[in-house]
C-alpha cells in the first residue's frame, strides 16, 4: 500500500487581500517524484514555504509522515531536506564551512569527510575551502543541493532546483535527483519551470492556478488523457485542406504549413481523421502526435 | 542552546563589520590619551587653578582613573551605535540576505534561535564593554599612573584610590547592562525589518530622540522621563559620588532590565508568528 | 571723695581717667603676655608631625588624609603624603611666631571664655604696608602663655579663624587645628567635561553653606630636629613668588 508523505487538505493563506493560496490540495506518496507546477503567482512558493513551516497557514491542514507539521515541527523538519528558490548562504564563509553550520543547525554529527563527501557528490569537490562570495550562481545551486541532502533526508524539496545552470548542469542535476530516488529511496517534491525536466523525471504531478489544485495525478496518465498535437504531411494541401473545412475536424485545425496540417486532438480523434481523409481519397505520407507537458500545461491553465 | 549560540557567534565574529567597534574604540581611547598626555596639565589647571587660590594641593590628579573617567563620560553615547552596527544585523541580516529561510527550514526552534541571537549579541556588546574598560583604564593607568580621582559635577567629588578600582568595575557593569537595552531595542527593529540597515538608523533615532527628551528639563516631559530608558543611562555616575546612593542605583538598574525584556519580549512575540518571506 | 556730690562733668572726667590709667595698665599687661608668647614659640625652632586632615566645606567631598608636616621658622613649611592631598593655604602657613617678630601695634579687646578657658583678646595691628595680614586677633590662655584662637584678617585671602587645642597644659604645639574660612569667593567650574544633569552647587546664595572648616589633628612631633633650608627649597620658592 502506497504511504502518504505529504498530504495538504484545503490549505488556505491570504497577505491582506490577496489570495495566495485558496484550497490547495494534494497528496504525495513514498518513493514519488512528485511535480507541483503553475503559472507565476499560482501560489507555488507560499505552498512550498508552508510545507517548511516558513508560513503559517490561515485554514487547513499540513501533514508530513502522517503526522501534522505545526504539532511536530522539529521532529518533521529533520527528516526533510529543502531547497527554496535562490539558495542564499553566508557569502563570506566557505563552502565547507557553511555547510558545517548548517549541519549544525541540523542537529547532526557531521564529520568533515561526510561534507567532503556531499560536495563532491555535488560537483564541488575543487572549492570546498572557497568562500561562496566567489561561486557562481551554478556553483551556489549545487551548493543548494548539498545542504538539501545533508542530514540524509527521507523527503527533499526543491523548489527551481535548475535556475541558472547550464544544459551540462541540468543534466547533472537532473541524474542526481533520479539517482537519489531511485537509489537512494527518497521522496522528492519538485517545483521548476522548465516543464520538459518534469515531465522526464516526475512520475506524478500537480498543476495549480490562483491558489487552487487544477489538476493532480501520474504524468502519463494526464499526458494520455489530454490533447495532442498532431501533424498530417499530406500530398494535396490545397484539396485536403478543402475537405477538413467542411467537417468537424475543422475546430481541431490548428494551422497548416508547406504540406503538413496541424491539428490539437484527443488520442481516439487520430484514426477517425486517418479514415475520413483516405476515405475522401487524399493521400497521406504519414502522421505524427506530439503530446508534450508544455502543451498540456498550456492548455490546462489556460482553460 | 549552547550549540545555537556557538553558531551565532561564528556568525559575528566572521565578519569584517563586528571588528569596526573595536577598532574604532581603541583607535579612539589611544587619541585622547595621547592628546591629553600632551595637553593634560591644561585641562587640570582650568579646573583646580581656583582651588589652588586656597588651598594646597598635592598628589597626582591627573591619572589613569581621571582619564577613563573622561573618556566614559565622552563615549557613552557613541557605544550604543558600534553595539548597533552588529545587533541591528542579526536577524535583519538573515533575512536580507536570504539564509533565514535556510536556517528555519532546519528543526530549530523559533524561539531558542531568537534566544541565541539574543545572547550572542548581548555578549559582543559586554566585549565590547569590557574592550573599553581595558583600554581605557588600562592603558591610561600605564600612561599616567594612578591616584585619587577628582569629579567635579554639582560637587567636586575626591575618590580616594584604593575605592576606585570597585567603582569601575561597578560602572563597567551597569555599562554592559544599558547595552543589553541596546541590543534589545535593536533586536526588535531587526526583527520588524528585512534589510539591515533600518535597524541601526531607528535604534539611534530612539536613542537620540529619548536623550533629548531626557535632557531638556521642560516640565511637560517630565512625566514621560521617568520610564525612558535613556532616563537611566548615566546612573553609572551615581558610582562615583562619595556615598553610593545604592537605592537610585538599583531603580536604575531595574528599569534598565525591564525595558530589555519588554523590547525582548516583544521581539519574541512578533518572531514567534512572522511568516518567512524573503 | 564723694562721687555723688560731684556733678555731671567732674564725673565724666573722672571715669575718662580711670580708663585711661587701666588701659595703660592693661596695655602694658599685652605686651608682656605677647612677650611671653613670642619667647615661647621661638623655642621652637623646626618641628615635624604627622597630621590627620579633614575637610569640611558643602561643595568638597573628601576623606580623611594622613600626611607629615615639616616646619621650620620663621614661615617655611612643606607636606609630604602618598596619595593626594587638599590642605588649606589660609591657617595652616600662619605662624604665631612670625607675626610677632614684625613691627606691630596692639590693643586689648577684653576677655572671653571659651571652651572654659579663661582668655585675653589682644588686636594686632601690622605696621608693615606690605605684609599680608591686615589684623590679627588672638585670644591667648594666661595661665598657660599660649594662643587658642586667632582671628586672621588678610588682604587677598579674606579671613579665617584658627581654633588651637592641646594634649597637655605645657605644650607649644596643637594636638588639634581647626580653621574656619569663608568659600564663597572660591569659583569652580562645575559642570566642565560633565553635564551636571540638574542643579548646580550654589554656594553663593546659600549662607550655610559660604563657610568651609579644615580640622587638622596633629602626633608625633619631632621637634627642633634641625631640619635644613634646602629640605623646604620647593615650599620656599613657591611662597615667596605668592607673596610678591
Amino acid at each position: 500500500m502506497d504511504i502518504k508523505i505529504i498530504e495538504i487538505s484545503d490549505l488556505y493563506k491570504s497577505f491582506g487581500v490577496i489570495k495566495a493560496v485558496d484550497g490547495i490540495n494534494l497528496s504525495v506518496y513514498k518513493g514519488d517524484i512528485f511535480g507541483f507546477l503553475g503559472p507565476n503567482g499560482a501560489g507555488k512558493s507560499t505552498t512550498i514555504r508552508m510545507l517548511l513551516s516558513l508560513i503559517y497557514p490561515d485554514k487547513g491542514s499540513i501533514k508530513i509522515f502522517g503526522k501534522e507539521l505545526f504539532q511536530n515541527r522539529i521532529e518533521i523538519l529533520k527528516k526533510i531536506g529543502a531547497l527554496i528558490e535562490r539558495p542564499n548562504f553566508y557569502e563570506y564563509l566557505s563552502a565547507y564551512r557553511n555547510l558545517e553550520i548548517l549541519a549544525k543547525y541540523s542537529k547532526i554529527n557531521t564529520s568533515k569527510n561526510k561534507i567532503f563527501e556531499i560536495l563532491e557528490f555535488v560537483g564541488l569537490k575543487d572549492r570546498i575551502h572557497s568562500k561562496v562570495s566567489t561561486f557562481s550562481q551554478g556553483m551556489k545551486q549545487r551548493l543548494g543541493l548539498a545542504q538539501a541532502i545533508l542530514s540524509d533526508p527521507d523527503l527533499i524539496i526543491l523548489d527551481e532546483p535548475l535556475n541558472g545552470l547550464d544544459p551540462q548542469g541540468i543534466k547533472d542535476i537532473r541524474n542526481l535527483i533520479l539517482f537519489l530516488n531511485k537509489e537512494c529511496g527518497k521522496t522528492i517534491f519538485l517545483s521548476s519551470h522548465i516543464l520538459h525536466e518534469i515531465e522526464l523525471i516526475s512520475s506524478r504531478l500537480v498543476i495549480i492556478n490562483k491558489g487552487k489544485t487544477i489538476i493532480e495525478g501520474n504524468v502519463s496518465d494526464l499526458l494520455q488523457n489530454g490533447d495532442m498535437r498532431v501533424s498530417v504531411y499530406v500530398k494535396n494541401i490545397n484539396d485536403a485542406f478543402d475537405f477538413i473545412k467542411s467537417s468537424s475536424f475543422i475546430n481541431l485545425f490548428e494551422k497548416r504549413e508547406n504540406d503538413i496540417l496541424y491539428f490539437k486532438m484527443k488520442k481516439d480523434d487520430i484514426p477517425k481523421l486517418n479514415r475520413y481523409l483516405t476515405e475522401k481519397g487524399i493521400d497521406i505520407f504519414s502522421i505524427k502526435s506530439v503530446n508534450t507537458l508544455e502543451d498540456y500545461f498550456i492548455n490546462i491553465t489556460e482553460a | 542552546m549552547i550549540k545555537l549560540i556557538q553558531i551565532e557567534l561564528i556568525k559575528i565574529f566572521s565578519r569584517f563589520r563586528s571588528y569596526i567597534g573595536f577598532i574604532a574604540i581603541i583607535f579612539i581611547v589611544l587619541l585622547l590619551e595621547i592628546s591629553i598626555l600632551i595637553d593634560g596639565e591644561q585641562i587640570l589647571k582650568f579646573i583646580t587653578q581656583n582651588l589652588e587660590d586656597s588651598f594646597y594641593l598635592k598628589g597626582n590628579l591627573l591619572n589613569g582613573y581621571l582619564i577613563s573617567y573622561v573618556i566614559l563620560n565622552t563615549l557613552w553615547i557613541h557605544i550604543p551605535l558600534l553595539v548597533t552596527i552588529v545587533t541591528g544585523d542579526l536577524i535583519a541580516g538573515e533575512s536580507n540576505s536570504g539564509t533565514f529561510r535556510m536556517i528555519l527550514s532546519r528543526p530549530v526552534d523559533r524561539s531558542k534561535l531568537l534566544i541565541a541571537k539574543y545572547i550572542s549579541g548581548f555578549i559582543y556588546s559586554t566585549i565590547l564593554v569590557i574592550i573599553l574598560g581595558l583600554t581605557s583604564l588600562g592603558l591610561g593607568i600605564g600612561f599616567f599612573g594612578k591616584g585619587d580621582l577628582i569629579i567635579i559635577s554639582t560637587k567636586i567629588n575626591i575618590l580616594p584610590e584604593n575605592e576606585l578600582l570597585w567603582r569601575f568595575f561597578a560602572a563597567f557593569g551597569f555599562g554592559i547592562i544599558s547595552m543589553l537595552v541596546i541590543t534589545s531595542l535593536s533586536l526588535l527593529f531587526s526583527v520588524c525589518s528585512n534589510n539591515s540597515i533600518s535597524p541601526i538608523i531607528l535604534t539611534m533615532v530612539v536613542i537620540i530622540l529619548f536623550s533629548v527628551i531626557t535632557s531638556f528639563q521642560i516640565p511637560f516631559f517630565s512625566g514621560i522621563r521617568k520610564i525612558l530608558f535613556t532616563t537611566y543611562f548615566n546612573s553609572w555616575r551615581l558610582l562615583f559620588e562619595f556615598s553610593v546612593d545604592y537605592h537610585k542605583l538599583i531603580v536604575s538598574l531595574l528599569h534598565l532590565i525591564i525595558n530589555s525584556m519588554l523590547f525582548f519580549g516583544i521581539s519574541f512575540f512578533i518572531f514567534k508568528k512572522k511568516d518567512i518571506l524573503s | 571723695m564723694n562721687l555723688y556730690r560731684m556733678n555731671y562733668r567732674k564725673k565724666l572726667i573722672f571715669v575718662f581717667c580711670l580708663n585711661l590709667f587701666a588701659g595703660l595698665l592693661f596695655s602694658q599687661d599685652s605686651k608682656v603676655l605677647l612677650d611671653k608668647i613670642k619667647e615661647k614659640y621661638s623655642s621652637i625652632i623646626d618641628y615635624q608631625a604627622d597630621i590627620n586632615i579633614r575637610i569640611n566645606v558643602d561643595f568638597i567631598s573628601i576623606p580623611e588624609k594622613k600626611a607629615r608636616i615639616y616646619y621650620k621658622k620663621p614661615n617655611l613649611f612643606k607636606y609630604e603624603a602618598d596619595d593626594f592631598i587638599m590642605l588649606p593655604k589660609k591657617g595652616l602657613n600662619f605662624s604665631i611666631n612670625e607675626i610677632l617678630s614684625i613691627n606691630y601695634s596692639y590693643l586689648n579687646a577684653g576677655v572671653q571664655n571659651i571652651n572654659n578657658i579663661k582668655t585675653e583678646i589682644i588686636k594686632i595691628i601690622p605696621l608693615e604696608s606690605d605684609y599680608e595680614i591686615i589684623l590679627a586677633t588672638l585670644w591667648i590662655d594666661k595661665s598657660n602663655t599660649r594662643v587658642i584662637r586667632a582671628e586672621v584678617n588678610t588682604k587677598k585671602n579674606g579671613t579665617f579663624i584658627i581654633d588651637l587645642a592641646y594634649f597637655k597644659p605645657d605644650d607649644i604645639l596643637p594636638a588639634t587645628l581647626k580653621i574656619t574660612f569663608d568659600v564663597t569667593y572660591i569659583d569652580i567650574p562645575f559642570g566642565f567635561l560633565l553635564e551636571t544633569g540638574g542643579e548646580v552647587f550654589n554656594k553663593k546664595n546659600d549662607i550655610s553653606k559660604s563657610e568651609g572648616t579644615v580640622i587638622i589633628n596633629y602626633s608625633n612631633y619631632i621637634i627642633n630636629s634641625g631640619l635644613n633650608d634646602s629640605f623646604f627649597k620647593e615650599q620656599k620658592k613657591k611662597k615667596n613668588a605668592k607673596i610678591k
